[in-house]
């Protein structure tokens, strides 16, 4: 299995299409972050002008941290693209190629094959969430010192630096976790096509679909909304709640897990199950 | 009937003027305290700031405040920190210095009610209640209302120094509900009925570690960019 994992890795980052992700991220995060480093304290003004009649401010509110924050949380609904681009091309690619005939000669059974592409698509996905950390947060302290962090979540949190590390930490493996369902139903639908253009627009257009049941507010779609994978997409804000709500923290990631396991079993199904042809 | 309707008028009229001077000048209270005050002419002492308002969440500070006569005042403290801008000791002295029209308007067991008036219609508060302590001739509390922010109150508690600092101040205020219109830094949940309204929040700050009248470099003061 190792050997496979080594295979499909080789493979993925010999594709061009593997760096969009990266690049994007790049672009993305060094744009807001110039962008803030620009207009920031405009941003914080109007932010925090309720406050000015009662209150002098002492520090900087627009640090390493904040900036972060708000990279995350202005990127999070980009990420799932990138994602599903790398993803939904991992079998139907192979398929579009007509190189599964040949692979499935060799010694491995269809389902080794399948989790390794697995694996690989995963791991990717990890790669990409670990690389926006990074960058958002290192590339930060080009610009930026750290600083206490500003979080509207509720009310206005005014988290101390000492206190931050952690829930950034706990926030970026959620969002592992949370992009790692993305994949897995971008890999689901590229089971099921010969070319990536297919998975990746129905993907995209589940995701879509889901996000405006989840943000609906009325009536049936109350009843569903639990179920759906996207109401906990944004879940990793709650790690900057003060207190966090561990509770609705575990039911989320139960979710998403059932979601990861569901994907993953069913295109082990429906590829074990499919007739080769290419 | 007659002499009794005299003696009457004349008891009145002896009463009234005992009263009236009896009734404690209110303009030598005040000017009293800032005598006292005006001991101080420069301190530095560790300070604890603890906010409560129901729409802000903010670790308790801690952190260094240093202020040099007669206005120079600086909080120093690693991190963010929301310094409330009515109620540190030396805010209040400069209102009280501002020209005004002091009124005594009773007492009760420990202080003195002095009720002071600006006289300058461009000040920034309308009128200010301060209870002063008559043994020691300091502030116990004080109740304000401001030119358009609203009514604020402060409570001091002093200790063994022997300069009049509090060690502790409670400044309850008015504050703005907020309305922040900006999904991407977050997530703020206000009734929209109530965005706009103000709301009461208070700040308790603890000091201790003083160092009075000491000598404090102007640098101290400079705001660092």
């Amino acid at each position: 299995m190792g050997t496979l994992i080594k295979l499909e890795f080789s493979k993925l980052f010999r594709r061009g299409i593997t760096y969009i992700g990266f690049v994007a991220i790049l672009l993305i995060v060094l744009v807001v972050q110039i962008g803030m480093f620009v207009e920031g304290k405009k941003l914080l003004d109007f932010l925090v002008k309720s406050m000015s009649d009662v209150f002098q401010f002492e520090g900087n509110l627009i640090n390493t941290y904040s900036v972060s924050y708000i990279i995350l949380n202005s990127l999070w609904l980009h990420i799932p693209v990138l994602v599903a681009i790398v993803a939904g091309d991992m079998v139907s690619g192979e398929a579009g190629r007509g190189t599964f005939r040949l692979l499935l000669t060799r010694p491995v059974s269809r389902g080794q094959l399948l989790t390794a592409k697995y694996i690989t698509a995963q791991a990717y996905t990890a790669m990409l969430v670990v690389f926006l950390m990074v960058l958002s947060l290192g590339l930060g302290r080009l610009f930026w010192e750290p600083g206490d962090m500003i979080v509207l979540m509720n009310t206005i949190n005014i988290l101390d630096m000492s206190d931050i590390w952690w829930r950034f930490l706990a926030a970026f493996a959620y969002g592992v976790m949370s992009m790692w369902v993305v994949s897995g139903l971008a890999f689901l639908f590229s089971t099921m096509a010969t070319n990536s253009l297919g998975p990746v627009i129905s993907s995209m257009s589940v995701l879509i679909l889901f996000t405006i049941l989840s943000n609906f507010s009325i009536g049936i779609f109350e009843v569903i909304k639990p179920f759906l994978f996207t109401t906990y997409l944004s879940g990793w804000q709650l790690f900057f709640d003060d207190p966090v709500d561990w509770v609705v923290i575990a039911k989320a990631s139960t979710v998403l897990i059932l979601h990861i396991s569901f994907f993953y079993f069913a295109a082990l199904r429906i590829f074990t199950k499919k007739d080769i042809t290419t | 009937m007659k002499y009794f309707k005299q003696f009457f008028l004349i008891f009145m009229f002896l009463t009234a003027a005992s009263l009236l001077h009896a009734q404690p000048d209110a303009t030598k209270i005040i000017a009293a305290v800032l005598e006292k005050s005006a001991e101080v002419k420069s301190f530095e002492a560790d300070v604890a700031i603890d906010v409560d308002v129901d729409f802000i969440r903010i670790p308790v500070k801690k952190g260094r405040v240093f202020y040099k006569a007669p206005d120079k005042f600086r909080f120093r403290a690693t991190g963010f920190a929301l310094v409330p801008k009515k109620g540190l000791n030396f805010s209040v002295m400069s209102m009280l210095q501002e020209p005004h029209t002091a009124l005594f308007s009773g007492e009760d067991e420990q202080n003195l009610l002095v009720k002071v008036v600006p006289t300058n219609p461009e000040s920034e508060f309308v009128i200010a209640t301060l209870w002063v302590d008559k043994k020691e001739q300091r502030i116990n509390k004080m109740n304000v209302t401001t030119n358009g922010q609203g009514n604020y109150t402060l409570e001091f508690t002093y200790g063994t120094m022997k300069y009049d600092l509090p060690i502790a101040t409670s400044v309850g205020f008015e504050i703005q509900q907020m309305d922040i219109p900006m999904k991407f830094i977050g997530n703020l949940k206000v009734d929209p009925k109530k965005a706009g309204e103000r709301t009461k929040g208070s700040v308790q700050l603890l000091y201790s570690n003083f160092e009075i009248n000491g000598s404090i470099p102007d640098s101290v003061f400079v705001e660092e960019e």
